[in-house]
């Protein structure tokens, strides 16, 4: 199966698993709504009865703005400060949720059975989220070595740059060389828990190094899929902007356009979650070696209308 | 001894302006200053040493009528000499947001200083500290004279000079291969008299240079001979006399300026050089190779500033305006003023969305006016150039670009230059830290930027839209044309206020405006008002049984003709938060569209307003006319019965979606 292929198949199978990508929309939403109406009880305390709120209608007023912040700003700080927590939490809820989008998305010709992907949800969790924790130092650390060698030249080259166009160009080509290695260790991972969904692994630290090697052994085609699939959601998100710029929030009616279109904005990110790891996993079985058999999940999942390969 | 000085002055001026015809170049017939401190300099650029080699004759005049027993001169590079000097101690470093680099030192040496006669003057020179105890500093020099210097007497001195200039970081230096050469020559100080600005007796106004300080001095000619290598493209203060190709490598360019109080030159040979004009004023752009289709736009705003100052200030005398656009790694030079030539910058892609280069060049050129023909002691009242300048340049930017977008123009985003300075100064941690007529390095815990520039152009604007535009703009004009060439301090300018404002507004103001700048400029207080309260409640008419001229009356809903009639009791209540006391008026507007506008002196703690209508009160608004932008919070100056909600829901949404997108990001690796 070559790239295309794979692109192909992820991409057929995450638009017919609606099921489950809307639970982990409804699972976002949920996370973040609660914040949000903390933002807007904010706001609203802060602006009171004022003439001025209607002056953001247009665009974001700095001036007015500045004159709420000044004095509410513990409550929009405390807020901020509590988005670590948010995110951090959110980040675990994604790690078991992983589970039961690989059980779902693992055979081929299995649907969404909702005993089916809580199971899996529960039964990969632990093990995901030592790879979460393998992984996550892997990228800490790499990134801050890296980040330290390649901060030191950019800024040697940009202390001496004659032309601000040089320092464009350094730091675009900067976060490139960040991202990349960035990008490689987390699909590095999605293949780790493919590895442990297939064939039931249970050393995480094994598993890593498993995936580690297949990646680099078929660089080429795992890299190429991910850069191939990584321009959906950048598409995607270019039609946002423009749809953004174009409707804007001037009135209630464009405020709740833009809010719809916004919500389905993030539905399609839950589809990209979904849509990568079945491209991976379509990928990934085409390269394993021929009549290898993935192993039988562990007893306590139904799987149903599963094909045994 | 008034003969003696009378001809003594003649004298001075015949040998100034003889000096001036052997050049060949006279831009003034008549001299527009007193021309106290004239130069003739040649100086040589090194450009692989970043040294400057310089021969300096100076002509200074006593015109004050005191005997003058020393001289005092600034010698401004030694700021960057060491990590010692006043300079470095008070600014760790960095200025305007750029830090020094660790091998960028430095300095200015003085070779030599004698008479015309050969007496050597240097031998007994003593670097002194007048401002603080730091006996490293080394950027004052006291010269004794072994001969008093009689009143009106005039001194010539043949001075050598070696410089090396820093990497640039705070206005002068280099960067690779542009300099900007500012404050490089040892530059003598201003001697005030009795009686001048704030002096209660003879003595030299010749400050240490400080990290929060620029500069201060006497008016004159200069006649500056400059060589550098013959690819180097120039700019100086003055105007262009000659420039000679030496046959080793380098040329020899020769500026002359009259009048000016500053000299300042640059060099480069990455310079593309563009000119216009604009009336009998040549402008010459010097730009960075990367940035040559922004020059454009240096040339539209500094057109935009001459029109508004000629206009609304007084007339430019000078026939020429150079700006310059620094190198990338030189942006702290940029951003500066002197005579005639100003420095700007820009950065490649920022689009007429971002108006920082005109922003800059505006301001800049506004300093030819604040600073440059008004010569204000930018050491002890920094405001009256900087603040000052910052309110014109609110005035022009705003009113040719946009209130609301002459800075930002983003979709959704915006910004206007009013706001941006009002932002900077409400955002302040402490707007209380120190007034603003404070002397610049004794802002010792913070605060001189946003006190001397924004405060400033916050009270100024205010203060325009008390008095209004037109007594604002007289105001201007007059203290322009009678302190242009001298050395206003800040009473000059309370005097023409206090002269002006009454012709206008009678007693409107009180007998003197003392009491408004006593707040806002010699004051720490903060100016907040707030529209507290609304209330509306319907009047209920009496009920029951009333005695009435010996008999009972029973009023009931029956009986009340005026049932039909509603009538509400409104009170709309009006709170002064902060301490700077303001006259102000309070729009109320009724459920009918009537509107009543009520006076009130802002001087009590509140002040209330009651009403018995028909209508109810819809909302209402304390200063309507925003007239005080500098009032700390504008949020509260208006409440309504029925506030908007909408707004709230869109910035909801907003910060919803990009949570959730956040969230998203964050979970990749989960």
């Amino acid at each position: 199966m070559n790239i295309l292929q794979a692109f192909s198949a992820g991409f057929r199978r995450a638009l017919s698993e609606w099921k489950m990508i809307m639970i982990l929309y409804v699972t976002n939403l949920l996370i973040a709504v609660p914040l949000a109406l903390a933002f807007r009880s904010s706001l609203e305390s802060g602006f009171g009865q004022s003439m001025t709120s209607p002056n953001l209608m247009q665009g974001l007023d700095l001036s007015l703005m500045q004159d709420f912040l000044n004095l509410h700003r513990d409550g929009i700080g405390s807020i901020i400060g509590q988005i670590f927590w948010v995110l951090l939490a959110y980040m675990l809820i994604n790690t078991l949720l992983a589970g039961g989008i690989l059980t779902v998305v693992r055979d081929k010709k299995a649907k969404f059975v909702a005993s089916s992907f809580w199971g899996g949800c529960g039964t990969y969790f632990l093990r995901f989220l030592r790879l979460f924790l393998i992984f996550g130092m892997l990228l800490v650390v790499l990134l801050s070595i890296l980040g330290g060698v390649l901060g030191g030249i950019v800024t040697s080259i940009s202390d001496n740059a004659s032309s601000e166009l040089t320092e464009y160009w350094v730091r675009i080509a900067y976060l490139v060389i960040l991202l990349l290695p960035a990008m490689i260790i987390i699909m590095i991972a999605d293949y780790a828990k493919i590895i442990v969904v297939t064939h039931d692994e249970r050393s995480m630290l094994k598993t890593a190094w498993r995936s580690t090697k297949l990646v680099f052994r078929y660089f080429f085609r795992t890299v190429g899929l991910e850069v191939l699939m990584v321009l959906v959601p950048i598409v995607l998100f270019v039609i946002y902007l423009w749809l953004d710029l174009s409707i804007g929030m001037t009135s209630g009616m464009t405020i709740l356009v833009m809010f719809i279109l916004q919500q389905l904005f993030i539905v399609s990110k839950a589809w990209t979650k979904v849509f990568f790891f079945a491209g991976e996993l379509s990928l990934y079985h085409s390269l394993q070696p021929f009549g290898e058999q993935t192993a039988v999940p562990a007893s306590g999942i139904p799987n149903a209308q599963t094909t045994a390969i | 001894m008034r003969q003696r000085t009378r001809l003594f002055s003649f004298l001075v001026i015949c040998l100034i302006t003889f000096t001036t015809l052997a050049h060949g170049q006279s831009i003034f017939k008549v001299p527009l200053s007193p021309r106290i401190a004239n130069y003739q300099i040649s100086v040589v650029l090194d450009p692989s040493q970043k040294t400057l080699g310089g021969k300096e004759t100076l002509i200074w005049r006593n015109s004050s009528p005191d005997r003058i027993t020393e001289l005092q001169f600034h010698l401004y590079l030694n700021a960057f000499k060491n990590s010692r000097s006043t300079f470095m101690k008070e600014s760790g470093g960095t200025n305007r947001g750029i830090h020094m680099d660790a091998a960028g030192w430095g300095w200015t040496d003085v070779t030599s200083i004698a008479t015309v006669d050969g007496e050597d003057l240097l031998r007994n020179s003593e670097f002194i500290h007048p401002d603080d105890d730091n006996g490293e500093d080394q950027t004052v020099l006291r010269i004794p004279l072994t001969k008093p210097l009689l009143p009106g007497q005039t001194i010539q001195l043949m001075i050598g000079f070696k410089a090396k200039l820093p990497r640039v970081f705070a206005r002068t230096g280099y960067f690779q291969n542009f300099f900007m050469v500012g404050q490089w020559f040892p530059k003598i100080g201003v001697y005030e008299a009795a009686g001048q600005r704030y002096a209660t007796k003879g003595q030299w106004n010749c400050h240490q240079f400080h990290a929060n300080t620029e500069f201060y001095a006497d008016y004159g000619v200069y006649d500056v001979d400059m060589t550098v290598p013959k690819e180097y493209v120039l700019g100086a203060t003055g105007i262009l006399v000659s420039s000679k190709d030496n046959g080793d490598g380098t040329k020899t360019v020769t500026h002359h300026a009259e009048d000016i109080h500053d000299f300042a030159w640059t060099a480069s040979p990455n310079y593309v050089e563009f000119t216009q004009q604009w009336r009998d004023v040549t402008i010459r752009v010097l730009m960075q190779p990367q940035r040559v289709h922004q020059a454009e736009r240096y040339f539209a705003s500094a057109k935009t500033a001459l029109e508004y100052f000629d206009k609304h200030v007084g007339k430019y005398p000078y026939p020429n305006l150079t700006i310059v656009d620094p190198a990338y790694g030189a942006s702290g030079a940029g951003g500066m003023e002197y005579p005639t030539l100003i420095t700007a910058g820009s950065l490649w892609g920022a689009g007429t969305w971002v108006r920082f280069a005109e922003t800059v060049v505006i301001h800049e050129f506004g300093h030819q006016y604040w600073y440059g023909l008004v010569g204000n002691n930018e050491f002890e009242e920094a405001f009256l150039d900087e603040g000052f300048n910052q309110y014109t340049e609110t005035r022009i930017v705003d009113e040719n670009y946009g209130a609301k977008n002459s800075m930002l123009n983003l979709p959704g985003l915006t910004l206007g230059d009013l706001e941006s300075s009002r932002m900077s100064y409400t955002a302040m941690p402490n707007p209380k830290i120190a007034p603003t007529a404070t002397f610049g390095w004794l802002f010792k815990q913070g605060g001189y930027g946003a006190l001397t520039y924004q405060k400033t152009a916050l009270f100024m604007t205010t203060f325009d839209r008390l008095v209004g535009r037109a007594v604002m703009d007289t105001i201007m004009k007059t203290y322009f044309e009678r302190w242009k060439f001298k050395h206003p301090c800040w009473r000059d300018f309370l005097a023409v206020v206090n002269e002006i404002v009454p012709k206008y507004h009678g007693n409107k103001f009180g007998k003197d405006l003392n009491w408004y700048f006593d707040q806002v400029m010699s004051g720490t207080e903060t100016c907040d008002y707030e529209l507290t309260s609304i209330e509306n409640s319907e009047v209920k008419f009496p009920q029951g049984m009333f005695d009435h001229d010996g008999k009972k009356i029973l009023f009931d809903s029956k009986t009340d003709s005026t049932k039909s009639l509603k009538l509400f009791d409104s009170k709309v209540v009006a709170s002064r938060l902060g301490e700077v006391k303001l006259p102000t008026s309070i729009l109320v507007h009724f459920d009918n569209g009537q509107e009543v506008r009520e006076p009130w002196d802002g001087q009590s703690r509140w002040i209330e307003f009651k009403y018995r209508r028909p209508e109810k009160i819809s909302w209402a608004k304390v200063d309507p006319d925003t007239i005080m932008v500098i009032d700390m919070n504008l949020n509260n100056n208006s409440k309504t019965t029925e506030p908007a909600r909408t707004p709230f829901w869109k910035y909801t949404v907003k910060f919803l979606f990009w949570l959730q997108n956040l969230l998203q990001i964050g979970a990749i690796a989960g």
